[in-house]
């Protein structure tokens, strides 16, 4: 069995032999992401890293995650059933480590593609670096996020404390519907209808 | 003074107990926080007297609702008395999972009384008892039979739930997450 002085041990050879990516992918399945997309902006010409990055499926980005945490021998099920109090310890490890590394500010995590009920961390970077990116991308990034307000307001959970399995349930089915709408990389591609009109 | 993690099981917001433990003698105090049969909580209990209510968020987060202090800053254990009853609930939980996600967006919306009224029931039956997975996954498709809904709905609802596969070993004793953090509290899981 793996403990948590071993997993903390693993992390901090990560990130003294610079494998940042085994611990973002980490990072992701201890919060319970593992499908989620990140950016890494090392360059201040963010557009083509955007659009790399979108070009690739949900599933692409867990095979990705996965195979980084098996680097390290942990399983994806070993992390899932991890009691909440070691993963934040290990979430505190890691951010603190991304810190030191100077790259907190320029890793961006794009968990709304694949869960609507995440804050949209991409577009608040997009809107906060729009001298540096395509206003194609802003336009789209726009649309995804007037269609996640859209879908968030109507399928509110009133403010509970507790879920039932039942709201859980309504909460997989709506997010299965959004990674159908904004999950696949073909959305981010598509033209808008008013492109389209003005190319005819 | 005692800090136990338990499940409710209530029945129309009338017959309310927390399993495994005794019940405290003035539990009528949690009837207006609603609780659900399946729903962990921790319970002070003082000379058999609820003191404080805590209530856990999707994200182990807990939320006192009762109680005129935090007493969890003054204990050094939490008795977990939900370990007896772990694999039930989360097989239960996987059952209904299964069951329900067979359902659209809209119908949802349309049952939403209905099924939250069966989730209920479901726990209030199951979750004290000593039966197996299989007889669970029976137990809780004879009940969806049951439901006054419309019939192609609830035969796809009947075949969700006859292919729900059973759990792991591991995923069945998935524990309650509580966080914990800030309070200088540990969990006793040693309790039979």
């Amino acid at each position: 069995m793996i403990t948590l002085s071993d997993i903390q041990k693993k992390i901090l050879q990560c990130s003294q032999n610079d494998n940042l990516e085994i611990i973002i992918s980490l990072r992701a399945f201890l919060l319970d992401m593992p499908d989620c997309p990140y950016f890494l902006f090392t360059s201040e010409n963010y557009s083509p890293l955007i659009q790399e990055n979108q070009k690739y499926t949900l599933d692409f980005y867990r095979k990705k995650n996965e195979s980084n945490i098996r680097k390290i021998s942990l399983k994806p099920i070993d992390v899932h059933l991890m009691p909440k109090n070691k993963k934040n310890s290990l979430i505190e490890l890691i951010d603190g480590i991304l810190k030191n590394n100077n790259i907190i500010d320029v890793l961006v995590f794009d968990a709304i593609r694949s869960n609507p009920y995440c804050e949209d961390e991409l577009f608040e970077f997009i809107k906060l670096n729009m001298q540096n990116i395509d206003e194609n991308i802003y336009k789209k990034y726009k649309l995804r996020n007037d269609d996640l307000r859209n879908i968030v307001s109507k399928t509110s959970f009133s403010n509970k404390i507790y879920f039932s399995t039942y709201d859980i349930a309504k909460k997989n089915k709506i997010k299965e519907y959004w990674k159908n709408l904004w999950g696949l990389p073909e959305k981010y591609f598509e033209e808008d209808v008013i492109s389209n009109i003005i190319l005819k | 003074m005692k800090a136990y993690l338990t499940f409710v099981r209530q029945k129309n917001n009338q017959d309310l107990s927390f399993l495994g433990i005794q019940n405290p003698e003035n539990i009528s105090e949690a009837l207006p926080f609603k609780l659900i049969s399946g729903q962990p909580i921790i319970s002070i209990v003082k000379d058999k007297n609820l003191i404080a209510l805590y209530l856990i968020d999707a994200n182990s987060e807990l939320f006192q609702v009762y109680g005129e202090e935090d007493f969890l800053f003054m204990l050094r254990y939490l008795e977990d008395y939900s370990n007896i009853n772990l694999p039930k609930y989360n097989s239960i939980k996987q059952i209904l999972l299964d069951s329900f996600s067979c359902l659209s967006i809209k119908e949802f919306e349309a049952y939403d009384k209905e099924m939250k009224k069966f989730e209920d029931k479901i726990f209030y039956e199951l979750l004290h008892t000593d039966l197996n997975y299989i007889r669970i996954q029976n137990h809780i498709s004879k009940e969806i039979k049951k439901l006054s809904i419309d019939s192609i709905v609830l035969d796809r609802m009947a075949h969700s739930c006859k292919m729900s596969k059973q759990l792991t070993l591991k995923q069945m004793r998935k524990k309650v997450d509580v966080n914990l953090s800030g309070y200088g509290i540990h969990i006793n899981a040693f309790i039979s």
